[in-house]
């Protein structure tokens, strides 16, 4: 299943590549006053492109992080997409970040009609081939009695380990 | 015998009467869609900066969006804040800007965020936290108040909480998480209830809507 995803998604970068190649071409003849050389450079850009986005959907993928602002002893959450783009499942065991006393891995839930609960997720699976989504109102990373306030603007670095892929630090954007 | 049957025909007339009276309340009630009236409750609560504020009084004449919160909830919590603060982002924006470029309501609506929590969310950390998300001014509010104050109006407004994670912190200290309920409530001009919202999971637009409409009524 994940090969044939590798391979049909090879088969479009390949495509891809090509066609950016062609229109590129056509630009450059249409302009009479435009260098040929240019369309050239272009679709080596693109190539370059395409190479650097194929090496990036290997193993573990973190997309779209950030952070609620907090006050200082008190809390955050931060949230982010998760893809395993690998060909094994894996697990996200931990977090951690000097930003909190405690780094854990939680979901909000509906405990009951209208009541929202909240519970640790030891862990948490990532298959192959899947997105997990931390997003406001479900799973997140908890940030527990923050060692300073966190503000719009602030940037700050979350290491998440995995039970195959190892360490993995990102920084995350504090936003509103 | 004859007495008997005046205390029974009195008896008969006074029930008739009562539930004329509570026909016509129920009509009324339904006639303007309200899910409640606040009219009189009278709860005495403190702003962040320290302001008594007697609630629903100090509102009345201007539609009231209100939230529920405790400030150590890392993830529901703020997103109901955040959601209060677009709420009036989107309204403003429909109203337009004033002359300071700031935006503002032309209506004086009023966006408020009450703790479940007042043990622990004094005035001061409801500053810091109203300062955290930008919305240490007007028109939005931060309020606490005396533990009895906080349950009556909790109870009233059906916001429930149960402690569900307690623990302790390397250093000693014991923190505690609430369930909660999630909720925001949108009270009309005179203190009724017009909608209570899941406040997290409803959609800022729909909420927005409401309270345009609530507007257009006047």
């Amino acid at each position: 299943m994940t090969s044939r995803f590798f391979l049909s998604r090879g088969f479009v970068i390949i495509g891809a590549m090509f066609f950016s190649g062609l229109m590129l071409s056509a630009c450059g003849s249409g302009d009479s006053s435009s260098d040929p050389m240019q369309g050239a450079g272009g679709a080596m850009e693109a190539m370059h492109g395409e190479a650097t986005i194929s090496q990036e959907l290997e193993g573990i993928h973190i997309e779209d992080p950030w952070a609620r602002p907090g006050v200082e002893g008190r809390m955050s959450a931060a949230y982010f997409l998760l893809t395993n783009y690998g060909d094994e499942d894996d697990r996200l065991l931990s977090a951690a970040s000097d930003v909190a006393l405690r780094v854990e891995v939680h979901e909000s839930y509906e405990a009951e009609e209208g009541m929202m609960g909240m519970r640790e997720v030891e862990a948490l699976p990532v298959p192959a081939g899947e997105t997990v989504q931390f997003r406001q109102g479900g799973l997140h990373i908890m940030f527990i009695q923050l060692t300073r306030p966190l503000s719009d603007g602030d940037e700050i670095a979350l290491t998440l380990t995995f039970e195959k892929a190892g360490d993995m630090t990102i920084d995350v954007p504090v936003r509103l | 015998m004859i007495r008997d049957n005046i205390q029974d025909r009195n008896q008969i007339g006074v029930l008739f009467q009562a539930w004329t009276l509570s026909m016509a309340l129920l009509l009324a009630s339904c006639s303007d869609g309200r899910l409640d009236d606040y009219g009189d409750l009278s709860v005495r609560l403190t702003d962040q900066n320290g302001e008594m504020v007697e609630f629903p009084g100090d509102f009345e004449g201007s539609p009231l969006m209100v939230g529920f919160i405790y400030t150590n909830c890392p993830d529901i919590c703020p997103f109901i804040t955040s959601n209060i603060k677009k709420i009036e982002e989107q309204v403003a924006t429909a109203a337009g800007t004033n002359a300071a470029g700031t935006n503002v309501t032309a209506d004086g609506t009023q966006f408020v965020l009450i703790t479940f929590d007042p043990e622990r969310d004094t005035q001061e950390v409801l500053k810091k936290y109203a300062q955290a998300f930008e919305m240490d001014r007007p028109p939005f509010r931060f309020l606490t108040g005396e533990p009895e104050q906080i349950r009556a109006l909790m109870e009233r407004v059906s916001v429930r909480t149960s402690v569900t994670d307690e623990r302790e912190l390397e250093g000693g200290e014991t923190i505690y998480f609430l369930s909660h309920s999630d909720k925001i409530l949108l009270i009309d001009q005179e203190s009724r209830l017009v909608f209570d919202y899941g406040g997290s999971m409803t959609p800022v637009r729909i909420m927005a809507e409401d309270l345009k409409k609530l507007l257009e009524e006047g």
